[in-house]
């Protein structure tokens, strides 16, 4: 019985992980500063899947939420720990000064530094929504938080972004 | 109209910029060795025999009553315990007296040390049948009686209420 348990689990993860992996990988590169930390990040979500599989519901979507949030989390807890907002403007001020820039390579590691001085939360909702197109709706289901909130962090966020991407834009466009 | 604009901007750019562009998926490589770590790192499953410690903690408390409990068994039964118990008696050793009708005496057991002991039995009129085979023996083997050996009479007593009385001789001729 608890065997069956078990392989019940590791059946249920693996349609988990096959499902999902890509997706998430995705989510994670987007809220990462490089593809290593995202592939960590997909890597240490589905660990901890693995290690309590009963923590995750039953059923597509829910599995997918409950996947999203943890991976979210994970990027939280990293941010908090490692204070990448310091690195990555760093970071962002060495690349605009470098004396080889590709100039998709500079508006991406712009980009990308703007979407590391938002909170992890907040970076996951425009992402979701802005660059993945889903609906706040769906954004809120997934992040496990209400609608207005998804749709308050989005303001935040643009807010945000346009005061770092919208200035550099046009600085650029006056040069 | 202009947060609108603002806010096409600002998607186009993340849009353009978005960095699955450039390394977008995983490679296989990764995605099976990731599935394999993923996988592989399930919990075990729980085994019927995770009572088992359970069970030992029951058994040594089981064990341990026993032999609080044993020592004290023992002092009752040399304090003349029913003969329902089994019990086994110290080795009584009886200086045997000579007789002149070459029979083995009757052993001398400490009053109130055995159940069943030779003098009880006697008394209802009855020889052990311990003693009749020692007497029989002692004539077949002709040992005089008056170098008769010492002899260690041993009783026994069954729940049941059988006796076992054993008779042994020092000599060699049992």
């Amino acid at each position: 019985m608890d065997q069956r348990q078990s392989l019940t689990d590791t059946e249920r993860l693996a349609r988990l992980f096959d499902a999902h992996h890509d997706r998430l990988f995705r989510l994670a590169r987007r809220l990462s500063a490089d593809r290593e930390e995202a592939r960590d990040l997909v890597q240490e979500t589905f660990l901890r899947a693995a290690r309590r599989p009963s923590s995750v519901p039953d059923g597509e979507q829910s599995g997918e939420a409950w996947l999203v949030r943890v991976l979210v989390n994970l990027c939280r807890d990293r941010h908090r720990r490692t204070g990448v907002r310091t690195r990555v403007h760093d970071s962002l001020r060495r690349q605009q000064g470098s004396t080889h820039p590709e100039d998709a390579a500079v508006a991406r590691a712009t980009v990308q530094a703007a979407l590391a001085r938002l909170s992890p939360r907040r970076r996951a909702a425009i992402v979701l929504h802005e660059i993945e197109g889903l609906p706040a709706r769906e954004v809120a289901r997934l992040l496990g938080i209400a609608e207005v909130t998804v749709r308050w962090h989005l303001l935040a966020a643009r807010r945000e972004l346009a005061s770092v991407l919208l200035a550099r834009t046009a600085e650029e466009e006056r040069k | 109209m202009k947060g609108e604009i603002r806010d096409e901007r600002l998607r186009r750019i993340l849009r353009e910029t978005d960095s699955t562009q450039a390394d977008a998926e995983l490679t296989p490589e990764e995605i099976r060795a990731m599935r394999r770590a993923v996988l592989t790192s399930t919990p075990e499953p729980r085994r019927r025999w995770l009572w088992s410690p359970a069970l030992a903690v029951v058994a040594m408390a089981v064990l341990a009553a026993i032999a609080i409990l044993r020592p004290g068994m023992d002092s009752r039964a040399t304090d003349g315990v029913p003969s329902g118990s089994t019990q086994k008696n110290p080795v009584v050793k009886a200086p045997v007296e000579p007789s002149p009708e070459g029979v083995s005496r009757q052993a001398a057991v400490p009053e109130g040390t055995t159940v069943g002991s030779p003098a009880a039995s006697a008394a209802g009129g009855r020889q052990p049948r311990g003693k009749r085979i020692l007497r029989d023996q002692i004539a077949a083997t002709g040992i005089p009686n008056d170098e008769e050996p010492q002899t260690r009479q041993v009783q026994f007593s069954t729940p049941g209420g059988t006796r076992v009385i054993w008779i042994l001789t020092t000599d060699k001729a049992l």
